[in-house]
């Protein structure tokens, strides 16, 4: 049987799985009692609701129809968080010029025309006014080139 | 062109407020700027003491001071974070009492406190005031405990968080007059005073700089300052150790070293902060703000500290202060 | 009038020509790290804490008053231009305001959250002026209890934001409250779903989350290959507002300011509270209500003017209390305390040139940023005419820059990466993130409030019907929550009526 709201199951499923990892998660805090509540309680609480929530969302969609299935644009989705990641990975290693250089060029292939030429030289220009701005202006704490070559 | 020209003018603006000192390499040490790390937002009294050396400390060291606030854990991300950084003398790091009674309290720390870190020196100490609500008869802390005494757990206190110096020594009072009080915790000073003050919560210990103007208008009742002797901003208000002997819990903030960095780069250091500690500036805004500056050597916070971690692990022990 | 002398001094004070000069950096400043994500008024007050230890007292509170609101003004701006919400007080502008640029109306978004901050800034100064000490008094009737219902108060009218599905809010609701309850639990000390992981250990920040579920999201939706090859239409509809836009401006910025006024006085998330309560509102009152969400105009005034008149009278606890109630005041009381001014009630009487003056340099400083942004709303217009191509790396650059800035932690950046694909899930779910982040940023207000009132009363739960404060609270959130669900079903109907054949 196809599900006649396949967005709702998604959302449904998706909610649900959070709701259980947070149940596990949380399954060894304390939950204490109403008047000295534990660290558990809220959290567990919360964590039923929303299974719950997302239960009834995965049965509506189930039941009742709803928004059809949209088309997720994996390459852009793909491209930006991993030069989003990246950055992160990169910065504390390779310092902040090169973490730019790679979120510009990556992220630049997610888009659609496009134009190696100039997004390097967005990315060039950009690092150098990072280093400007945030670096030797706001006194930011961040490494600006590899460690041993600054 | 104009977003350009905008450009450059916040840039200017920023730079003629920002930038704080010229760096000049002279010796081998200090060669580059100098990181100082603080586990704590910015704004807290550890913040603020760490921004009142800043300037001092770059003029006497010829190097510009960078502050970088890594909150979290009860100040544990920073502290490794400190732990973690290259043991060369150009990053060091503020700790509180929290230092060693996270040793106390947690069985796994990412790092060993007395090998990891290093003493530089205490730079401030600051008193924990114990207040009430002007509404209740208490007028001193025989009346609290008997009170408590009368009715177990109808005395709720409020403190600034969990496993602060406040919060130990509340359960240390606990421990020593065999009563049982209910701690509310607060995130901070601020939220704290808001319920003393409007009577949601009766009975309190914060620190005194936040505390003592509602004492001055008379919206809070002192009842005793729980540092080591009296407060010479508050020399009328009695100190919890006048009752209990040998009672200390006040706060203090002190400035370590990475636990690999040479002793002698450490006196340097300690030199250097001690200096900038001494400056007019910094003491006139010490006392405004209800610090008293200390500066002990290297080895005796060392002494102190091993006294402090001790003090913290019994208490812990004895009034069964957990931290799941 | 005692009064007015007191004001016209503070006046006089505020217009010296270096607290002229201090407002101006300092509002400017403000705009500046507003407009940057990430780097926010904390930070950047803290930063210049040093400085102003060698200003006059007065200067250095002008000045970090003026990057306060100047902030809150900013981040406004991104909110509106890229979908960036940069303080929590912003979020609610993306709704209306992203929308009305998408369409092409950046110019008069901007404009009108221009002109009603500066009504309510106005508004709001006055209202300090004249009822400062008694208005105080009020922050101080409300304890752990009414806190709680205030904020349940707070989750219904998140849900009543809903534009899709009641079901998907309320289970946003949920998620935004479980995500607020990792990391440290205030009250044992334990540490929650941090996952092993040290970095959570302060909980999830708030600039990450925002940041990946809006603007991220949004850029990785720019990105897909049907979407129209321009974000934003080649041809801008004007800059100025036209008459349409005051008209239904006008009644919005009013009750706007005076939600905000008053929430304002509410230590913890006022401004946030009074963005989204004045938007609440003028959802209900307007005839139309299907019109929000698509860019009504109404959308930017009303919780614009809210926020920046919360922004002002969140004064009135640090300066006759000594209570800040966030933490760019805590900071200013921190500096206060430098200059050997303990903030508290003596501050009114013993330093008046510092309190009436700081008080009418908000009017000074609110002109300024008026006169500032109005015509930088024409640069920011035609930044967003820049090839999209050249515009969404910048953008990036910026969000990681600024997210990194915050704790110099790189997982900070991996969960901007996770939420970044979370909101694009969201909205190909048709799921909305702005009732998340409002459940997110009042959940750890409500469940500390909850345990505190709870232990205050002995467990008795009855205390939050016995206080008639909290009591009024929650009969208005059940009220709204009735308003809510009953015609939810009938609205449904109706929209499906109205764009029937």
């Amino acid at each position: 049987m196809t599900p006649k709201g396949p967005t709702d199951v998604l959302a449904g499923g998706f909610l649900m799985a959070v709701a259980v990892v947070a149940l596990v998660a949380t399954s060894d805090l304390r939950m204490g009692t109403a008047m000295r509540m534990g660290p558990g309680y809220m959290p567990t609480a919360l964590g039923w609701i929303l299974l719950g929530f997302g239960f009834v969302l995965l049965l509506r969609g189930c039941l009742r129809p709803g928004r059809a299935l949209a088309a997720w644009a994996v390459r852009p989705l793909l491209l930006v968080s991993v030069a989003v990641g990246l950055f992160g990975l990169l910065l504390e290693r390779l310092g902040l010029v090169a973490a730019i250089l790679a979120l510009v060029l990556i992220a630049a292939l997610g888009g659609r025309d496009r134009r190696p030429a100039e997004s390097l030289l967005l990315a060039l220009g950009l690092a150098f006014f990072a280093v400007l701005l945030f670096v030797k202006g706001l006194g930011l704490a961040m490494p600006i080139w590899p460690e041993g070559l600054g | 062109m104009l977003v350009k020209s905008l450009r450059a003018a916040c840039l200017a603006v920023l730079f003629g407020v920002l930038l704080v000192g010229t760096a000049f390499a002279q010796a081998a040490w200090p060669s580059k700027p100098i990181k100082i790390i603080v586990p704590w937002p910015p704004g807290g009294a550890a913040d603020l003491t760490c921004r009142l050396l800043q300037v001092p400390l770059a003029e006497i060291l010829g190097q510009t001071v960078v502050i970088e606030n890594k909150s979290g854990g009860g100040g544990i991300v920073g502290t490794e974070a400190l732990v973690r950084s290259p043991a060369d003398g150009h990053t060091i790091g503020m700790v509180i009492s929290s230092h060693a009674s996270n040793m106390a309290l947690h069985s796994k720390l990412p790092y060993d406190t007395l090998n990891d870190t290093k003493p530089i020196t205490i730079v401030t100490r600051s008193p924990n005031i114990l207040v009430v609500h002007p509404s209740t008869p208490y007028r001193s802390l025989a009346d609290i405990v008997e009170a408590a005494k009368s009715k177990p757990g109808s005395i709720h206190y409020a403190t600034s968080g969990n496993g602060t110096a406040q919060h130990f020594g509340a359960e240390h009072i606990k421990l020593w007059a065999r009563i049982d009080m209910v701690h509310v915790p607060y995130r901070g000073a601020g939220p704290a005073l808001n319920d003393l003050v409007g009577g949601q919560v009766l009975v309190g210990i914060l620190n005194i700089a936040s505390t003592w103007p509602h004492v001055q208008s008379g919206r809070l009742r002192p009842i005793a300052v729980t540092g080591r002797d009296r407060s010479p901003n508050a020399p009328d208000v009695p100190a919890v150790s006048e009752t209990i002997t040998g009672f200390d819990f006040g706060e203090w903030f002190a400035l370590m070293a990475p636990g690999r960095v040479p002793d002698e780069i450490v006196e340097r250091l300690y030199a250097a902060i001690a200096k900038a500690a001494k400056t007019p500036e910094f003491q006139a805004r010490a006392l405004e703000t209800g610090m008293e500056v200390v500066l002990n050597t290297p080895a005796a916070f060392r002494t102190m500290l091993d006294g402090e971690v001790k003090k913290f692990a019994d208490l812990v022990r004895e009034a069964n202060i957990k931290i799941e | 009038m005692e009064l007015f002398g007191n004001f016209a001094g503070g006046l006089a004070v505020a217009l010296e020509p270096m607290n002229l000069f201090y407002c101006l950096i300092g509002v400017l400043v403000g705009t500046l790290v507003g407009v940057l994500p990430g780097i926010g008024p904390v930070a950047t007050v803290a930063m210049l804490l040093p400085v102003t230890f060698y200003l006059p007292a007065v200067s250095a509170l002008i000045m970090l008053a003026g990057i306060y609101y100047g902030a809150q003004y900013g981040s406004s701006t991104t909110a509106i231009l890229v979908n960036l919400p940069g303080e929590n007080s912003s979020i609610i502008t993306c709704l209306d305001g992203y929308q009305m640029a998408r369409a092409g109306r950046a110019g008069p978004a901007l404009a009108v959250a221009a002109l009603g901050s500066l009504f309510a800034g106005i508004v709001a100064t006055f209202f300090i002026a004249l009822f400062a000490p008694p208005l105080a008094e009020i922050g101080l009737m409300f304890g752990p209890a009414e806190y709680f219902s205030l904020m349940l108060l707070g989750l219904v009218a998140a849900v009543v934001l809903a534009q899709e599905s009641l079901l998907g809010a309320l289970a946003m609701v949920a998620l935004g409250l479980l995500l607020s309850m990792i990391g440290t639990d205030i009250d044992s000390g334990v540490v929650r779903m941090n996952f092993g992981l040290v970095d959570l250990n302060d909980g999830i920040g708030f600039v990450p989350l925002a940041m990946g579920l809006f603007a991220v999201a949004e850029v990785i939706r720019n990105l897909e290959p049907k979407a129209p090859v321009a974000v934003l239409p080649e041809r801008i509809a004007g800059l100025w507002p036209s008459r349409e836009d005051f008209r239904r401006s006008f009644p919005a910025v009013l009750r706007g300011t005076a939600i905000g006024s008053f929430l304002g006085l509410l230590p913890g998330g006022g401004a946030m509270l009074a963005s989204f309560a004045a938007y609440t509102l003028e959802k209900r009152v307007s005839g139309e209500p299907a019109r929000f969400g698509t860019g009504a105009v109404e959308g930017v005034a009303a919780p614009e003017s809210a926020n920046n008149a919360a922004a002002q009278t969140s004064f009135i606890p640090l300066l006759t209390l000594g209570i800040p109630s966030n933490a760019v005041i805590a900071l200013m009381a921190g500096a206060m305390m430098i200059h050997g001014i303990q903030p508290g009630p003596q501050v009114m009487t013993k330093n008046p040139d510092l309190f009436w003056g700081v008080i009418a340099s908000m009017l000074v400083g609110n002109a300024m940023l008026v006169l500032i942004n109005l015509p930088l709303i024409g640069i920011w217009v035609r930044l967003l005419r820049a090839p999209y191509r050249l515009f969404y790396p910048v953008l990036l650059v910026f969000c990681c820059i600024g997210v990194y800035s915050l704790n110099g932690s790189a997982v900070d950046l991996v969960l901007l990466m996770l939420f970044g694909i979370m909101g694009y899930g969201f909205l190909k779910w048709g799921l909305e993130a702005a009732p998340l982040l409002l459940a997110f940023v009042l959940g750890p207000l409500m469940e500390e409030n909850l345990r505190r009132a709870m232990l205050l009363a002995n467990g008795d739960s009855t205390t939050f019907l016995i206080r008639p404060i909290s009591l009024a609270l929650l009969l208005l959130a059940a009220l709204l929550l009735i308003v809510v669900l009953l015609p939810a079903l009938g609205r449904l109907r109706a929209a499906a009526f109205k764009e029937g054949p």
